[in-house]
């Protein structure tokens, strides 16, 4: 098939787990012998939007990518004030604030609705990721109906999928592919509607290697236990909280326990003599890390998937996770491979069970395995996802591209 | 003797109307002994003082008896009151609101403001004497055929504000709770006075000029569904940071008007407009739009923007004011200024002078 892919950012620059879902889903199509091209922009920070990368085409491991220039940089002294009043103002919030608020949120690109259409005509599915951004609101506004068309929501239980706007958008596509079967309903719950849907998933790479001895001697660890947490700095992302956790832990359990932060900060964290902050790594040392560690911490409030965990599980690590992330929550339920932690008292439980009990953490790490081997082998998920391109491509047989585009 | 009486179609305690009128009485008493205050509608804090507008109130009187008709607002019993009236009247004009500005949200309240229009109309020959608020009301007067027009504004005490001690829990509140800058409005939450205009402005001016301004709304209703529409228009804007406060005492209003960074007023249509001269009295700095009545009370004071106006300038002006130290301190030192030459008028002792003229 002929497969466009339509994203807030790309590139293997690009840090973001929708925006790696969707590369990896990109790269692996065209492995599987399809047609790719990624419709993107210059950017590589969602924070400003700035142009980064050079317009154009280029190819990146096969897939075509098309960069359009960012219109305007976000303001964030008129972002952020509108994104506070449109995500926690008393709905309803008049129609044109909230369609100022996603413009001001962007990416505005430059002949950003040509382009689209430009992919309609010769592509067979246009396939949209996350739900945020206006790339997918005015993309898959302009499409639907036009073309075959599927999008991944990469939807979280976070304030602003609460805004009014979303409820057309959510109508839209031809089929939705969905990550858990938690997002399907937190679909219907915020939207009022069970759209057409299959449960993908993300791939997950089975054969982890690395040096953990390599890590420890980079960042001057000997013997030491320690947790570890891949991800943004960012309140948002539950760093915050983990800190203090963390920093609570070791004043009632003095002991050699480091906390190990692989992430580039978005709000940096204090200063402790037990916690590691790396900045942003490549995969080598992720994995390296990844090796070494006692368990991996996932402490986010907000997460559609998180291929980290899936990471860790694949990895052999127990997983403590966020239990008010029903996501998170759904992973360890169903692996049976850590816990997930509800406030301090928990964390500070789940800790001391996995440092005193080895052959605990042994057995979580075989259920895992065991797990993310059963439901997300990337051929697995691969052959799912092939699957479903085909129903949205069968599903909108009866629409006559050429008609409709012009 | 000949007596002095009063005809208001209603009165409240601090409505400028009823205070004038009440300071009238204090000094025509202490001249002429005999002055009495009627009205249609009476606060039941006034039942003792002010007296009902019938027949049997008014009672017996002589030609040569005086009745200062109050006109701001038509009343269908004025013109039955004034014909059975058989003494000379006095017609003070404070003006009123046209009706158009009421109509979609009370038509019977709009009806009542075109009845009052017709009344001045009708009673124009028997007016011994005629009295307007401003110049503005003098040539709607003149529109109708009247002349020789005395100007005296309702003013009746200065220094009510600036008398009053601000209530310290209201005072701490605003300076602990309010961001800045803090736009203040004070005066009813009616539709010829544009607080939808304030509102947009308010928008405009947090989302597109980096303001995070606190907007007090202070002043009474009135009009249900425009203080609904108000109230929607908020919620619908997401717009934090806006206050309906109701009506407040003197005490509040000195608070707010001593922690206000200026005052605003985006009206329309104004006859006088009291709360402009509250401002002055405290040396406020004002932006206000230059419609009717207002450039003639403003003087030279205040930010004085063009009538046609709308609510993108008016936040600009507001980000302008904010953000410029030198151009509020000018701003205030022209409120203080005007409220100077307010102060060597005398309208109380000019309104009794006017009637000592025709008695």
């Amino acid at each position: 098939m002929k497969l466009a892919f339509v994203v807030q950012r790309y590139g293997l620059e690009v840090a973001g787990g929708a925006e790696r879902h969707c590369r990896e889903f990109a790269e692996r199509l065209v492995e599987r012998g399809h047609e790719v091209t990624v419709l993107t922009n210059c950017a590589r920070s969602y924070v400003d939007w700035s142009d980064d990368y050079e317009p154009g085409d280029s190819v990146v491991n096969g897939v075509t990518v098309r960069r359009l220039r960012v219109v305007r940089p976000r303001d964030a002294v008129v972002f952020d004030d509108l994104n506070a009043r449109v995500a926690w103002g008393r709905p309803p919030v008049a129609s044109f604030i909230q369609r100022e608020w996603m413009r001001q949120q962007g990416p505005e690109m430059d002949g950003y609705e040509g382009a689209l259409l430009d992919l309609a005509r010769s592509h067979d599915v246009v396939i949209f990721f996350t739900y945020l951004y206006s790339t997918t609101f005015t993309g898959l506004l302009l499409l639907a109906g036009r073309v075959p068309t599927v999008l991944h929501p990469t939807l979280h239980d976070e304030a602003p999928a609460y805004a009014s706007i979303y409820r057309q958008m959510f109508r839209m596509p031809t089929l939705f592919a969905l990550s858990t079967p938690e997002e399907v309903e937190l679909v219907e719950r915020i939207y009022g509607v069970r759209p057409r849907h299959r449960v993908i998933g993300v791939g997950v790479d089975l054969a982890i290697e690395g040096q953990p001895d390599r890590f420890r001697k980079q960042y001057a660890l000997t013997t030491e236990p320690y947790l570890l947490y891949v991800g943004r700095l960012d309140p948002g992302k539950g760093s915050d909280e983990l800190f203090d956790f963390f920093a609570a832990y070791k004043i009632r359990r003095p002991g050699p326990l480091k906390l190990v932060v692989l992430g580039d900060p978005i709000k940096a964290l204090p200063a402790h003599p037990d916690v590691i902050v790396t900045g942003f790594v490549d995969d080598e040392v992720r994995n390296d890390a990844l090796l070494g560690a006692q368990a991996f911490v996932q402490p986010s409030y907000f997460e559609s998937f998180s291929m980290v965990v899936s990471e860790a599980l694949s990895a052999g690590l127990p997983v403590l996770v966020q239990a008010h992330c029903e996501v998170l929550a759904g992973h360890v339920a169903r692996s049976g491979a850590g816990f997930a932690y509800r406030g301090y008292a928990e964390f500070e439980t789940a800790v001391d069970i996995l440092l005193a009990h080895p052959e605990l953490v042994a057995e979580f790490g075989r259920r895992g395995r065991a797990y993310v081997e059963r439901e997300y082998a990337w051929e697995t998920v691969m052959d799912r996802y092939e699957s479903a391109l085909s129903e949205a491509f069968d599903l909108g047989a009866e629409i006559n591209v050429e008609s409709a585009v012009r | 003797m000949t007596a002095v009486h009063q005809l208001l179609v209603g009165a409240s305690p601090g409505d400028a109307v009823t205070e004038f009128a009440l300071a009238i009485r204090k000094g025509l008493r202490a001249a002429h002994g005999r002055s009495e205050m009627y009205a249609f509608h009476r606060d039941p804090v006034l039942h003792t003082d002010v007296l009902p507008a019938d027949h049997e109130s008014i009672g017996d009187h002589s030609v040569d008896d005086i009745l200062i008709y109050h006109s701001s607002i038509g009343q269908p019993e004025t013109v039955q009151v004034l014909d059975a009236w058989r003494g000379r009247i006095v017609m003070y004009f404070h003006n009123i609101v046209p009706f158009e500005y009421f109509y979609p949200y009370d038509p019977y309240w709009a009806s009542l403001l075109a009845l009052g229009r017709m009344e001045v109309t009708v009673l124009r020959d028997r007016a011994v004497l005629t009295v307007a608020n401003s110049e503005y009301s003098a040539d709607d007067l003149r529109a109708v055929g009247y002349d020789d027009i005395h100007i005296i504004p309702p003013v009746s005490s200065l220094y009510r504000l600036r008398d009053a001690v601000p209530t310290p829990s209201t005072l701490v509140h605003l300076e602990e709770h309010m961001t800045y800058p803090m736009i203040l409005y004070v005066g009813q939450l009616l539709p010829q006075k544009r607080v939808d205009m304030l509102i947009d402005a308010l928008h405009i001016s947090r989302t597109y000029l980096g303001l995070r301004p606190t907007l007090m709304l202070a002043g009474p209703g009135r009009l249900g569904r425009f203080e609904s529409l108000l109230k929607n228009k908020v919620r619908e804007l997401a717009l934090p940071g806006v206050h309906f406060t109701g009506h407040k005492n003197a005490e509040d209003l000195a608070a707010l008007f001593r922690h206000a960074t200026f005052l605003v007023t985006a009206s329309d249509w104004e006859s006088y407009c009291v709360p402009l001269v509250e401002a002055m009295s405290l040396g406020v700095p004002i932006i206000a739009r230059a419609t009717t009545v207002v450039p003639e009370t403003l003087g030279g004071a205040g930010l004085q923007l063009p009538a046609d106006s709308g609510a993108a300038l008016m936040a600009e002006a507001f980000a302008r004011v904010a953000n410029d130290d030198e151009l509020r301190l000018s701003l205030a030192e022209s409120s203080t200024a005007r409220f100077a030459e307010l102060e060597k008028l005398d309208p109380v002792g000019d309104f009794i002078a006017a009637i000592g003229s025709v008695q």
